[in-house]
């Protein structure tokens, strides 16, 4: 063993480079030369649109290549070795034949699209479509005198949750006793924030309407809307959901079967179906003279749709718990409601976690569906801006501000997702 | 173990039999096992041990037949199944620790839970059952953090915090690497010498002869034979018993 070791080539005695080896194995096959001919076509029609639409930029890029790669080709047959900068280039960028000609294309594209972006920069945005509606864009065609209103609301779950965090955090253990205050609180959110929005009394208008004066829902809109509907929808399907899934596992025939049918049912139709049978076929269904907000008609409707998706979810999770979990349950004398409440739903849950926040994050996108059947959430309050005259040409603006809002509350739910998982531990234990 | 003839009786079975839809598991078993008895079946793979000794706190459900513990009747009446799984402890073969929970939390669950008992009386006992299983350093940890020797002797404890009167175990060392079958073993064995009532499926011999009071051959679905372990090791009666001893005795 030692002699061998002994004899074992060093780095720098390698065999030197292998040129028919290398042809060897980048060409060997004719898939492998397929490719190389799409690959090599790609770069073609994309060196080709660059030198037209933005020659500089083009040519540095493929001239960067070109010199890199050719310094990395002349040390390869030199000396069989790579080193430094070079090599960490060599790692990122010109792994093989093929993964270097994917490279050039994606840094022509990069360049090109880099270049776009810091020409509109340049030429500054002008964010005033942006800055003139920005109430219309926060808060619909909420009264204007009544907009402490939406600020108030706003004001007001902020606090909350900063306490909150405060609270659980790990700030100071004195604090720890106002979690019951604070969860009092979270449970009254709902009625507080109901009377803060929608107001008592008479209607705004009329002129006995005191400071809280109802306001129609068919006013509200904008971002203020669409996290209402969110909110309300994600909160209350996620119970739902979980009752579903537990239902469709049920040993009673009539909730089973119910479960199922409904699941499939509503998984079978398109979101936009359900919408518009909450919108106009519920009242049909209601008693004569009973009439339901029709807020509350599309929020139900995202309600129902939502916790389908999320029962086939649980369900998905609850398979993934052994079955020896259960017997193990039963067996120390937890009766069904506690095996479920204590041993499955949170072993079920935990696995999916991703899978909820995945689906949540599609239902807050999903919400601007609603323009479909007249609600005027975030994003066709967007499109009634650029429909007036004078913004007509900023959609760019428009749609970046409301992109960039969808962004920011999509990529936030997915980082307290993560977080959720490692406080867990998911996987590691 | 002291005079077991006069003990009062735990457990009572009588012509149980069990199907699995065309298969049956089960035919026809009969057996007394009276209180501070330790009971070791033993029987090829397939024969029912598990099957049977699941039917004990009904885990599976007989068809024909009585199944008496403790002085109450295993029938479809959920409030007995729930009462009898109160008075019987389970060890499994794979464990089963709930993963999600501390060992302190898998071994306070069912008696805050279902004893009711204040968390501090549970918190305490199930200190002293670590100290019993000889792990109290690894309260904290996550069953996934522990070896399989340490896992199931926490099984163990979990399974005694609830104070039964009976403990079942399937297979409890099968599972295990060859150097931690001892520690569990030595955990039964002195469970057994301080007067719990044991039923045990296992083919650790050694267990079986030194603390067994009657060991039981199974073979597809009936008990061949019983008999204390020296008489039924050493000078079995039926051919399958012998045929059977001789096949693990040559492992
Ligand atoms: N859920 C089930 N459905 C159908 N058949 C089953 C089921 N569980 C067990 N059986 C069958 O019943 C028979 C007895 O199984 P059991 O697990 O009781 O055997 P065992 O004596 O414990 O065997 P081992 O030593 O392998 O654990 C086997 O033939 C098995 O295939
Ligand atoms: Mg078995």
């Amino acid at each position: 063993m030692a002699a061998t070791a002994s004899t074992m080539p060093r780095r720098d005695d390698r065999p030197p480079f292998d040129f028919s080896y290398w042809l060897q194995t980048n060409l060997l096959s004719v898939g492998k030369i397929i490719t190389l001919l799409v690959l090599i076509a790609l770069n073609i029609w994309i060196i080709r649109t660059g030198l037209r639409v933005n020659p500089l930029t083009t040519t540095i890029v493929v001239v960067l290549w070109a010199i890199f790669g050719g310094l990395i080709a002349y040390n390869m047959v030199r000396h069989n070795l790579v080193h430094g900068m070079l090599r960490a280039v060599k790692v990122r960028i010109y792994t093989s034949l093929h993964g270097s000609l994917i490279s050039l294309f994606l840094l022509v594209a990069l360049g090109l699209a880099l270049y776009a972006f810091v020409r509109y920069i340049t030429f500054w945005p002008r964010w005033e479509a942006v800055v003139v509606n920005f109430r219309l864009l926060m808060v619909g065609r909420y009264p204007r005198s009544l907009t402490w209103r939406p600020v108030a609301a706003a004001l007001f779950v902020v606090v909350l949750g900063v306490a909150s965090l405060l609270t659980w955090g790990p700030v100071s253990r004195r604090l720890y006793r106002y979690r019951k205050v604070m969860i009092g609180l979270w449970l009254a959110s709902p009625i507080i924030l109901g009377i803060i929005l929608y107001g008592v009394g008479a209607p705004f208008d009329a002129p006995d309407a005191g400071p809280l004066g109802r306001v129609n829902t068919r006013l509200w809109g904008g971002l203020m809307l669409t996290l209402i509907i969110s909110v309300i929808a994600i909160i209350v399907s996620f119970p739902l959901g979980v009752m579903l899934a537990l239902g469709r596992q049920s040993q009673y025939p009539v909730i089973k079967y119910f479960c199922v049918g409904y699941i499939e049912l509503i998984r079978g139709v398109p979101l936009l179906t359900v919408l518009f049978m909450a919108e106009f076929m519920l009242p049909l269904f209601l008693p004569g003279g009973l009439t339901v907000d029709s807020l509350i008609r599309v929020i139900t409707g995202f309600i129902l749709f939502s916790a389908a998706y999320l029962a086939e979810n649980v369900r998905g999770g609850l398979q993934a718990v052994p079955r020896g979990q259960y017997e193990a349950a039963y067996a120390v004398g937890l009766n069904t409601y506690q095996t479920t409440r204590r041993i499955i739903l949170p072993q079920a849950l935990r696995a999916v976690i991703p899978a909820i926040v995945g689906q949540f994050i599609g239902l807050f996108k999903d919400t601007s569906l609603v323009a479909i059947i007249g609600v005027f959430d975030l994003l066709s309050i967007g499109r009634a801006v650029l429909g007036q005259q004078e913004y007509r040409a900023r959609q760019a603006e428009i749609y970046l501000f409301i992109g960039l809002i969808y962004f920011v509350g999509a990529s936030g739910m997915s980082y307290a997702s993560r977080r959720l998982e490692t406080r867990l531990g998911v996987g590691e234990r | 173990m002291t005079n077991i003839e006069n003990a009062k009786d735990m457990i009572v079975c009588r012509d149980v039999q069990k199907w699995y839809d065309e298969f049956h598991v089960l035919r026809g078993i009969s057996t007394t096992v009276r209180e501070g008895e330790v009971v070791v079946i033993v029987g090829p793979s397939g024969s029912g041990k598990s099957t049977f000794i699941r039917c004990l706190n009904r885990l599976e459900e007989h068809q024909e037949g009585d199944i008496i513990v403790d002085g109450i009747e295993l029938s479809h009446d959920i409030r007995n199944i729930e009462a009898v799984r109160r008075e019987v402890g389970m060890v499994f073969q794979q464990f089963n620790l709930f993963p999600h929970l501390t060992v302190m939390e898998n071994i306070t669950l069912a008696p805050t839970n279902v004893r009711r008992w204040p968390k501090d009386k549970a918190t305490q006992i199930a200190e002293q059952l670590l100290e019993r299983v000889k792990i109290p350093e690894q309260a904290h940890k996550y069953p996934g953090q522990l070896s399989g020797g340490q896992q199931q002797r926490v099984a163990i404890a979990r399974a005694l915090a609830m104070q039964p009167k009976i403990m079942l175990f399937d297979e409890p060392t099968s599972a295990l690497d060859p150097e931690m079958i001892k520690e569990v073993l030595d955990v039964m064995r002195d469970l057994a010498l301080s007067g719990m009532t044991i039923v045990a499926v296992t083919h650790e011999m050694g267990f079986a002869r030194e603390v067994a009071n009657r060991v039981m051959f199974f073979d597809q679905g009936l008990v061949i034979e019983e008999a204390p372990p020296n008489v039924l090791f050493n000078n079995p009666q039926e051919d399958r018993t012998k045929l059977f001893l001789s096949q693990i005795l040559h492992h």
